[in-house]
């Protein structure tokens, strides 16, 4: 007997037939059924400002190179120095979440020659922007070719507020003439130092938070203000 | 001995995770920035004006051979025994004074409707029968009001051009009489 159970051969079949008993029972499986586990994404929406100008009939976000496009000027035969242009320009705050916003929008004007560098000798006050009411100027932050127009109440998500209706070349510009010889002797003609020049405006929009009002608007503007219960900027110093 | 050695590496990593535990702060913030450019186009417009002699009566026509909006007024020119006035059936040109001013601006190519002068001779001078009357035009930039209507400013203080002098110095690079106020 001893000898029968020591023999390997009957080892290894008891050894298999132990297996293949184990193995019959793993296999049975209860039917179960579980849908493919869902994904949760959390994320903060984002705070977003956006700048439009009535091109036409529809506002047209105007950000990046050379998007304003000055409409009612191209429409008319020539541009007429001293007529006030209709120029419809809208801040919107476009934030997905519920953020309320101040804005505040940086002007910036200058002249340019034709080959595109700026001319620093002529005077940008001439190209004057008709801004609406309801956005203050920062003396502080006025140099000749930069102005800075504060919004004092802040912007609820989807609120459009106009920033400006119109754009006027002061007549003045013809006042910069002197005489030059004409092609034939004893002729002379006017050289007006503003002819082929170009007027370029920049408008730089900036929004912030309007939680933390007073915090805020000094943490990312470097401004001090002051703001009231009902969330109007009143005063704004440095 | 170990233990020590233990609390040291403890109290390290906890200073270390204590400083670094500090969030990055910052106000909700965003911006766009948009630009555009316009080239303006300022001159004087030649007009030219062409005559015709029926009788005792010029009739002008002036055209716009430039490129500008031009306000015009013709005078004429001639003894002092002549006097000119407006025939009735000029349209849009009334005397003021010595000159002929015709109402509203040209475009550039337009014409003006015909101006007919009369002339007359108020008196005879004994020996003379012949003169001459001559006719000079001029014209002025059509200046707009806010809401874009043109009128013509024909006094000298309107028409009044810088001496090369100023007009150098004012824009030379360097110079600091830059900024406006141009009396």
């Amino acid at each position: 007997m001893k000898k029968i159970v020591k023999n390997p051969l009957i080892i290894l079949a008891a050894g298999l037939v132990i297996v293949a008993g184990s193995s019959v029972g793993a296999t049975r499986a209860a039917i179960t059924y579980s849908n493919e586990a869902e994904t949760v994404d959390f994320s903060t929406s984002k705070l977003s400002v956006d700048i439009r100008e009535l091109q036409g009939d529809e506002y047209v976000s105007i950000s990046g190179d050379n998007g304003l496009k000055f409409t009612s000027i191209a429409e008319d035969e020539s541009l007429k120095l001293g007529k006030a242009y209709p120029e419809n320009v809208v801040v919107v705050n476009d934030s997905t979440g519920a953020y309320d916003e101040y804005v505040r929008v940086v002007v910036r004007k200058a002249w340019k020659d034709a080959d595109g560098s700026k001319d620093t000798l002529l005077d940008p006050d001439l190209i004057e922007l008709g801004v609406t009411s309801g956005w203050e100027a920062s003396e502080a932050d006025d140099t000749a070719e930069q102005d800075v127009y504060y919004y004092t109440s802040p912007l609820a998500p989807g609120d459009t507020v106009q920033f400006m209706d119109t754009l006027t070349i002061n007549g003045k510009v013809t006042k910069y003439v002197k005489t030059v010889d004409g092609k034939t002797a004893g002729t002379v003609v006017n050289e007006y130092k503003y002819d082929n020049k170009t007027f370029f405006v920049e408008l730089k929009v900036d929004a912030v938070q309007a939680h933390n009002a007073e915090e805020s608007i000094l943490g990312a503007w470097g401004v001090n203000a002051t703001v009231n219960e009902d969330g109007n900027i009143t005063t704004l110093g440095n | 001995m170990k233990n020590k050695k233990f609390l040291l590496v403890a109290a390290a990593l906890l200073v270390i995770g204590a400083a670094s535990v500090k969030p990055a702060v910052a106000y909700f913030t965003d911006t766009q920035k948009a630009n555009g450019e316009y080239t303006i186009s300022l001159g004087d417009s030649p007009i030219t004006p062409t005559e015709e002699v029926q009788g005792m009566t010029k009739i002008i026509t002036v055209t716009n051979t430039g490129d500008y909006d031009a306000f015009v007024r013709v005078k004429a020119i001639h003894a002092s025994n002549i006097s000119d006035s407006l025939n009735s059936e000029a349209s849009g040109w009334t005397k003021n004074g010595d000159y002929y001013y015709y109402a509203s601006s040209l475009a550039k190519g337009e014409a003006a409707s015909p101006l007919s002068i009369d002339i007359n001779v108020e008196q005879e001078i004994a020996d003379v029968d012949t003169f001459n009357v001559v006719i000079i035009e001029e014209a002025t930039k059509a200046i707009y009001d806010a809401e874009g209507n043109p009128s013509a400013d024909w006094s000298d203080e309107a028409n009044k051009v810088m001496s090369r002098e100023d007009y150098d110095a004012m824009f030379t690079k360097g110079s600091t009489e830059n900024e406006e106020d141009n009396n």
